[in-house]
């Protein structure tokens, strides 16, 4: 029951995340090759997340690993954590738009100051 | 007359923060030994932010002036140069350093040996024949080069050399995002990314009390050598 709640509020991420992602490819917006790391990176969270639970009992009954039951906290705190992959990733991106945009802004003002310097 | 051949149209582009104490004698000996040449050239100052009379001074020997508003390091400044002079259709634009470490017969080799040649960027190695060079810098010099061949799969002998000519497509193609003196590695990266043929030339690095005092020291390397790092982490698969 607690897999299924983990993988009920983290798969609406990722695919969110997916379409995020495809949608800006398409729109010319993102490289191939950050598109294919990004596209590798929300799918083999996926994956992971859903593979979650047989990935547990295989780990379970082994004294070496000694894992525990998973907790509503701990499915909460690795939502938490995949959300804010998510932000992060995103925030970076506008924040790099913004850099090169201001900068570039800044650019073409001085040279358009310079210009009619020499008017 | 059909089938004359146009003077090449240079820009020379040279950014400087600071510099009012040199920059008038260095445009001086630039123009001295431009004057021999046959190619028609523009000398094109980029005024960091300065504090001092840089602008004034530039002006008074009547260089095309132009002025950040806010200091952006030398990385942003090149950028505005190179900018201009691909907007203003210069054929080939070479940057040099205001604090007098380059000769003016370099500049000129410079431009000579990128119109003979199909390559894309030039860069002027102090380290071919570093007699001059404080040791502190040539090792300093050679580490970043290493790096830059490490981070970035580029070899060049000096890497953060200032003197670089570049031929009309590398102003079309070449950008970058770093805005300090990291960018002189950045930019053999992007140039490497974009197909552009890089090559170098021999230059003699003149290195007076001066000149020792500005520019990059060992302990702002270690600045480079985070930023170049970080910027090739968050690109890893560009």
């Amino acid at each position: 029951m607690r897999y299924l709640i983990l993988i009920a509020l983290n798969l609406p991420i990722i695919f969110i995340a997916i379409i995020n992602l495809i949608t800006k490819h398409k729109l010319g917006k993102i490289q191939k090759n950050r598109f294919r790391f990004r596209m590798f990176f929300w799918c083999f969270l996926l994956i992971f997340i859903v593979l979650s639970f047989p990935a547990y009992n295989m780990v379970y009954n082994r004294p070496i690993l000694d894992a525990v039951d998973l907790s509503l906290f701990d499915i909460f705190q690795t939502t938490g954590i995949i959300f804010l992959l998510y932000a992060l990733i995103n925030q970076r991106q506008k924040t790099e738009q913004n850099e090169i945009y201001l900068r570039d802004l800044h650019q073409e003002i001085s040279i358009l100051l310079s210009e009619n310097a020499k008017k | 007359m059909s089938g004359m051949v146009k003077p090449l149209k240079i820009a020379i582009v040279i950014p400087a923060f600071n510099e009012a104490r040199i920059i008038g004698s260095v445009i001086k000996n630039l123009k001295r030994a431009l004057a021999q040449e046959k190619f028609s050239y523009e000398i094109i100052v980029i005024d960091d932010g300065s504090a001092d009379d840089t602008a004034t001074i530039c002006k008074k020997e009547k260089t095309t002036v132009i002025s950040h508003i806010l200091n952006s390091g030398s990385g942003s400044a090149t950028a505005t140069g190179l900018s201009y002079a691909q907007q203003q259709e210069y054929d080939i634009a070479i940057t040099m350093d205001a604090d007098g470490q380059h000769d003016a017969e370099d500049v000129i080799g410079g431009i000579n040996n990128m119109a003979a040649s199909r390559v894309d960027l030039l860069i002027g190695s102090r380290l071919v024949n570093s007699e001059g060079m404080a040791k502190t810098k040539v090792i300093g010099n050679k580490g970043l080069s290493m790096l830059t061949f490490m981070i970035f799969g580029v070899r060049v002998t000096d890497s953060q050399s200032g003197l670089r000519v570049f031929s009309k497509k590398a102003l079309g193609q070449l950008k970058w995002k770093s805005s300090g003196y990291e960018f002189c590695s950045e930019m053999l990266w992007r140039a490497k990314q974009q197909g552009l043929v890089i090559d170098e030339y021999p230059i003699k690095a003149i290195y007076t009390e001066y000149s020792k005092s500005r520019g990059q020291n060992n302990w702002n390397g270690i600045n480079i050598i985070k930023s170049l790092v970080k910027r090739r982490l968050v690109e890893l698969f560009e």
